[in-house]
């Protein structure tokens, strides 16, 4: 057996970590590893093609890849000495498996990062220029790409948005939500009858906006949110990410090609991550996630007594993991850490300045904590897996609960049975779409780690989001748990560039030069490097994941509505979700400034639910007025053929006004807006947290909708059902002639009654 | 690289020389050029109208990319024509290219006619190409400035300022292809020694910075809506999907011919290949760095230019030409092939130690074409020059839809309606059964009635899953009819579309005559490789439809009453099929 010594890939502070020597793995070890890989890799493609799509077997299926595996770890086995972990963690072994990703039809399967075949033309330009270059000038070439690559990234997608608001999905609604938190933080939830006649604007919680907000606070405040909305997704991708992953690995003690190879990774870690944070807009999970790697690097020296934690130190943590905990997922995403925060307790309670720590970041998330777990009710969420509990859950949206339940689907899937080749199908989607670079270099990576309590946190971090992200996410679709190997790829992005370094570095201590070790290694940087271009290739909306900015549509749609609305409430016939330029109606209000009734301004439906509830339907176009009357609509928005056709053919009642594309905007003819549906007065003012009037009598009942939260001045309030599921707000003993003013309670208020 | 040449010539010698050349390029540009009626405006049509955004077709290669000429001498000569201004930019390429090469010889009548040969040559080879001329038109002059600023011990600021002009006009003159010229002269000229001088740095910058800006901001003009997916506009390359640069500006459809730059080019790359390789190897010592460099960089050049025409388009997709148009912003529009072997040519040349030494690669170059074109029939390699002459119609030239992405099916599609209203117009397809037809074909004639049985599961076909080039279908009909095209509806075997089709008529017939009998005139269409059927966009601008469409409209109606139809293509794995044959007709019987 071969061996020789090799100095660490690490820079060690020598005043904190003695130098350690690493026994450099030999060739069966390697072989050993590659048999490994190779199980996995069979797991990961099934059947695997040569080159592309042409029938040329490499692999004919699972069962042969592990059999092959099998005889390789097997005869290695037999040939090590010594057996120990590490003769399945040789990084050699590991990157060898990035050929076969080359060789094999992994880069022309259906939603991959690098979007082949053509892909292999970067791999092999950028190989060529790694082979020049790598070996003397390796950091620099990794920091020249990084600097290079974010240049194209954001340039792409300034050029892709043309200075267009980016609307894509929730895109749409985390404008909204910002736009409401600009207007009213800190008084959260609140009451707002912009949409439906008054809902419960509460979510700001669950979707993680609070934390989008308090980042970006000073910028929301000096520009409009449409303005800085572009930027603040910018920010988020493609410098708090890869400062994040940077500082995280800069926690590990690793060198600076490590760090940067990490956040050059970072830029371009999955095919998902972009679905997720462009396509789908969920800004509280990435940016949640964004700073996972540096709370987990964090965590672990928080819970080391040997590597304490600067000022400065304490006050980023403290920041990240602030930010990162006001995304509910996080939580539940952390889980690991936390315990090992718990379990090292006894430990840091030595440390005075570790208890003021967990002491202030508890009396600081308390404050949002306790209304949000009082409002969102998530322990309800959690069991919302029948058709009855979802009934429950929509409450805070739904006009009407006269509902069949198959209109009530609030969740993507239903529960389902742990079935391997539904797990099997399941993990191939999400990796095939990841970096293969993160799939074949993290694992060596993690354990390159020394580290004792940061590798253990890390592997059991990994582990954990592995199980709920590959298995355990059809238990329990509503939490959306495959979220989790997104966060778990992100992660990887720090080990990754550790194992990247440590190719490196081995190739340069090489005394004779091998060139399969060559060859992996260049490729390897191959994938490095193309991963900007690859991202570059996403963002300019060149990938199977489309995403969308706000055409001009929008602004003559807010135009249209504030012109036609009359003094009434416009309503969206029929069903609509993402028909505004890829994304929700909801920030419409805001753009129009009317009130406006939907069936779903976000995205609360997976199905078709008419805005009007059948029962009203049945009664044809009586029935329709006298819905459009109970809430007071004076113009009606139909884009679906039938409305269309249903409004057009009554035009002694409604008359078109506008239209544009699919859309058309139909007055109502003869109709006088009233928001009083028993009694009389005058509603003074309607803003987006509150509502002013003034009656004419001491009781009345008002075209907006009721909640036990709500409070009046001088007045008291109960509900009055106008139909079935209906709660419209009543008012009784009011003051005549004076105004009053109907808001939510102060959120402690609503703690405390549990409202 | 100055430092390195040692010249003789006198002053008065010099100037002589360099007033020489550029009387000789601008004369011969000015008054032959025109005389050849080469409709060389046709290759920038719509430019001298000063719009910022304008388009050019290649009638070769069907390229279509936006360009505009450099303002700077549409200031100066604002009513010329462009064939003018394309002589202005040869004029600046051989007077550049004097400048260069004068330092290497004794006398200036060798650097004379190097420039003069080597100008004639390239435009010869490649064309009045506005891509190819506009680039290398500066590339001699960038040398020569960048070497004399980064060695200039005195004077810096001037040659800073020299440099500066002519890295704007060459951006201005070769827009966002003007990073290749910029990068051929770093390459050259760069020098280790001075890798920390900041005058090295500031010419990197100066340089580099107004090509990438150019490259950044590249505008688009009028692109046809051609249903994406769903149109062709050039023959199949064999590789399923189209290449797309992963940044930057594209059109989302084939526009090039890459069949054509494959077959034109692959030549003139191997022989490159093989003169670069040969001058490669007799590398020595004494060999200034320049020279060296020079030679490696045409070796590279004309590698990577055979590697794109001769590899199997798929590998060919992966290659460093298609990469580095999918790379860098603008190159996904121009063929990189005929650029890259005009700079090989180049610096070949430049790289040579005598007149003689130059002219092997013309010469040799020539003769192996010859030998080529003379030996195989397969070899569609002409003289871009004598191809463009051949070519281009003055008839077609007034279609406003030549400077578009459309020009090759409108230049090539010879028999076919290309006027969109008539194509339109034309919706009746009737049986040949109401015509009482025979039929007859090359073979299988049992299956033949499963043509006109209306239903598109049956077919006939030919035999052994192949197509040799030599069948042929036959229709006589009981008298003469005024047909305005035909349908060959392949049904469910929609693979098996005929690779090639040529349909001849005659106007009466008593029996099907043989298939000889069909002459030369009574040819009505011959498509040597079937693409689609033509159809158009709403604004008339035509493309091709799905392959296994064969509705086949005339340019005009027929009278027609024996129709021969030909398959005329080769396919070794897919039979000819017709499930249904109709007659497509606006008259009643």
């Amino acid at each position: 057996m071969v061996s020789a010594k090799v100095p660490l890939i690490f820079n060690f502070d020598q005043t904190s970590s003695k130098q350690l020597d690493i026994e450099q793995p030999s060739l069966w070890k390697h072989i050993c590893t590659f048999g490994f890989m190779l199980i996995l890799f069979s797991i990961i493609l099934g059947k695997v093609n040569f080159w592309d799509n042409n029938q040329q077997i490499l692999i004919p299926s699972l069962t042969y890849g592990f059999i092959i595996g099998g005889i390789l770890i097997l005869t290695s086995l037999l040939q090590i000495k010594k057996v120990s972990s590490d003769c399945f963690t040789s990084v050699w072994g590991f990157a060898a498996g990035l050929i076969l990703v080359f060789i094999s039809d992994w880069l022309v399967r259906g939603y991959n990062l690098f979007q082949g075949p053509s892909a292999r033309g970067e791999l092999i330009l950028v190989s060529i220029l790694a082979a020049f270059t790598l070996r003397k000038k390796g950091t620099q070439l990794v920091s020249a790409f990084f600097v290079i690559g974010l240049f194209i990234i954001i340039f792409s997608f300034l050029s892709e948005s043309k200075g267009q608001l980016l609307f894509s999905d929730d895109h749409a609604s985390f404008i909204y939500r910002l736009q409401l938190l600009k207007s009213n933080f800190p008084n959260i939830p609140f009451y707002n009858p912009d949409w439906n006649a008054g809902f419960d604007s509460r979510d700001f919680f669950a979707t993680g906006a609070l934390s989008i907000y308090l980042l970006f606070l000073p910028i929301i405040y000096l520009f409009p949110i449409e303005e800085i909305y572009n930027l603040i997704v910018v920010s988020i991708l493609f410098i708090l990410l890869p400062a994040s992953v940077f500082l995280a690995s800069k926690q590990y003690k690793v060198s600076a090609l490590a760090s940067i190879t990490a956040s050059l990774l970072s830029l371009g870690v999955s095919l998902i991550w972009y679905r997720w944070a462009l396509k789908y807009g969920t800004l509280g999970f990435i940016l949640s996630t964004s700073l996972m790697p540096l709370v987990i690097a964090f965590s672990a020296r928080f819970c080391d007594s040997k590597d304490p934690l600067k000022f400065k130190e304490y006050f980023i943590f403290f920041a990240a993991l602030s930010i990162c905990f006001m995304w509910p997922g996080s939580v539940f995403s952390l889980a690991p850490v936390a315990l090992f925060i718990l379990y090292s307790l006894p430990q840091i309670s030595k440390n005075k300045i570790k208890i003021v720590f967990l002491t202030l970041f508890i009396l600081v998330h308390v404050t949002w904590l306790g209304p949000f777990i009082s409002v969102t009710k998530i322990g309800k969420f959690v069991t919302s897996e029948s058709s009855s509990q979802q009934k429950k859950v929509s409450s805070t949206s739904a006009l009407s609960n006269d509902r069949s339940h198959e209109d009530l689907k609030l969740f993507k899937m239903k529960p389902q049975a742990l079935s391997i080749p539904s797990l099997l199908t399941h993990l191939r989607e999400q990796v095939i779409t990841v970096n293969p670079l993160i799939i074949f270099l993290a694992i060596p990576g993690i354990a390159l780690l020394t580290r004792g309590i940061q590798k253990r946190v890390l592997q059991i971090q990994c582990l954990w989001l592995f199980l709920c992200g590959a298995i355990l996410y059809p238990l329990k679709p509503q939490l959306e748990l495959d979220r989790l190997l997104t966060v778990l790829v992100i992660i990887l992005c720090v080990p990754t560039g550790i194992a990247f370094a440590a190719l490196l570095k081995n190739l340069r201590e090489e005394i004779s030069e091998s060139k399969i070790k060559s060859i992996v290694t260049y490729l390897a940087a191959g994938f490095l490097l193309s991963t900007p271009l690859a991202t570059a290739n996403i963002i300019n909306n060149r990938s199977p994941e489309q995403y969308f900015f706000a055409t001009s549509f929008l602004k003559d749609l807010s135009t249209a509505i504030n012109i036609h609305a009359g003094d009434g409430r416009v309503l969206f016939s029929g069903f609509i979700l993402q028909d505004i330029s890829g994304g929700h109606v909801a920030p419409l209000p805001y753009f129009s400034n009317k009130q406006l009734i939907t069936s779903a301004y976000y995205h609360t439906q997976w199905w078709y639910t008419d805005v009007i509830p059948e029962s009203f339907r049945k009664e044809g176009l009586a029935g329709v007025q006298k819905f459009q009357d109970f809430y007071n609509v004076s113009a009606v928005i139909a884009h679906e053929p039938t409305w269309k056709k249903f409004f057009r053919s009554h035009p002694d009642q409604f008359q078109l006004v506008w239209q544009s594309g699919k859309f058309e905007l139909f007055k109502r003819l003869g109709y006088l807006s009233n928001y009083f549906l028993e009694g009389s007065g005058e509603i003074s003012k309607i803003t987006n947290h509150n509502i002013s009037l003034r009656l004419n009598s001491d009781s009345a009942v008002i075209k907006f909708t009721y909640f036990p939260f709500l409070t009046a001045t001088d007045c008291e309030l109960s509900f009055f059902e106008a139909f079935s599921g209906n709660k419209f707000i009543k008012l009784s003993n009011c003051p005549i002639g004076k105004e009053i003013k109907i808001e939510s309670l102060s959120p402690w208020q609503r703690t405390i009654k549990g409202l | 690289m100055a430092k390195n040449y040692k010249g003789t010539m006198t002053g008065i010698s010099k100037s002589m020389g360099f007033l020489l050349v550029i009387l000789f390029t601008i004369s011969t540009s000015i008054i032959i050029l025109p005389l050849l009626n080469l409709n060389t405006d046709s290759f920038l049509l719509n430019l001298a109208s000063k719009n910022p955004i304008s388009a050019v077709v290649n009638f070769s290669h069907n390229a279509f990319f936006p360009w505009s000429v450099d303002s700077f001498w549409l200031k100066y000569f604002q009513s010329a024509s462009v064939t003018f201004l394309i002589g202005i930019y040869l004029t600046i390429f051989c007077a550049g290219t004097y400048l260069l090469t004068q330092k290497t010889f004794q006398t200036w009548s060798e650097p004379f006619f190097l420039a003069i040969l080597l100008t004639a040559f390239i435009v010869s080879v490649f064309g009045f190409d506005v891509t190819i001329i506009s680039l290398i038109a500066y590339l001699p002059w960038l040398i020569l400035a960048y070497s004399a600023f980064i060695y200039s011990e005195r004077n810096s600021f001037l040659y800073a300022l020299i440099l500066t002009f002519i890295s704007i006009r060459n951006v201005e003159t070769s827009l966002y292809l003007s990073i290749i010229p910029a990068s051929i002269s770093i390459f050259l000229c760069w020098d280790r020694s001075l890798f920390t001088q900041k005058k090295q740095i500031l010419a990197l910058l100066i340089l580099l910075t107004p090509a990438i800006v150019k490259n950044l901001s590249i505008n688009l003009p009028y692109f046809p809506d051609y249903p994406w997916g769903k149109a062709s506009l050039v023959s199949f390359d064999g590789v399923a999907g189209i290449l797309r640069p992963l940044f930057g500006p594209e059109w989302g459809i084939e526009v090039i011919d890459r069949n054509f730059i494959r077959n034109t080019f692959w030549i003139p790359s191997l022989l490159l290949c093989i003169l670069s390789f040969y001058r490669f190897s007799n590398l020595s010592e004494k060999n200034s760095p320049f020279i060296k460099k020079t030679i490696y960089l045409a070796l590279i050049l004309s590698g990577l230019s055979f590697l794109d025409t001769r590899l199997p388009e798929s590998l060919a997709q992966i290659a460093p030409i298609a990469t580095l148009s999918k790379l860098i912003p603008g190159f996904i529009f121009v063929p990189l092939t005929p650029i890259f072997l005009s700079i090989s040519v180049f610096l070949l040349s430049i790289s040579s130690s005598s007149v003689l030494t130059a002219a092997k690669v013309p010469l040799l170059f020539i003769i192996t074409v010859l030998i080529f074109h003379a030996s195989d029939k397969h070899t569609s390699y002409t003289f871009p020059l004598l191809y463009k002459i051949q070519k281009i119609e003055i008839s077609t030239l007034n279609d406003k839809r030549t400077i578009s992405p459309s020009y090759k099916i409108i230049s090539d599609t010879k028999g076919l309606a290309l006027n969109s209203e008539r194509f339109r117009s034309v919706k009746k397809r009737v049986s040949p059964k109401r015509f009482s037809a025979l039929l007859v074909a090359s073979e299988n004639s049992n299956s033949l009635k499963f043509t006109i049985d209306r239903d598109l599961k049956t077919h006939w076909n030919t035999s052994n899953q192949r197509q040799t080039g030599n069948e042929w279908l036959g229709l006589k009909l009981e008298s003469p009819q005024i047909i305005d095209g035909i349908n060959l509806n392949p049904g469910t075997e929609t693979a098996n579309f005929p690779r090639g089709l040529r349909i001849s008529t005659l106007t009466e017939c008593k029996e099907f005559p043989a298939k000889e009998s069909f002459k030369e005139n009574s040819e009505k269409i011959n498509i040597p490789e079937w693409i689609g059927p033509v159809l158009f966009t709403k604004l008339d601008y035509p493309f091709f439809g799905k392959q296994s469409d064969l509705k086949i409209i005339f340019a005009q109606q027929i009278l027609a009453q024996c129709i021969l139809i030909e398959q005329t293509g080769i396919d070794h794995f897919h039979d000819w099929s017709i499930a249904e044959i109709s007659l497509i007709t606006t008259m009643n019987k």
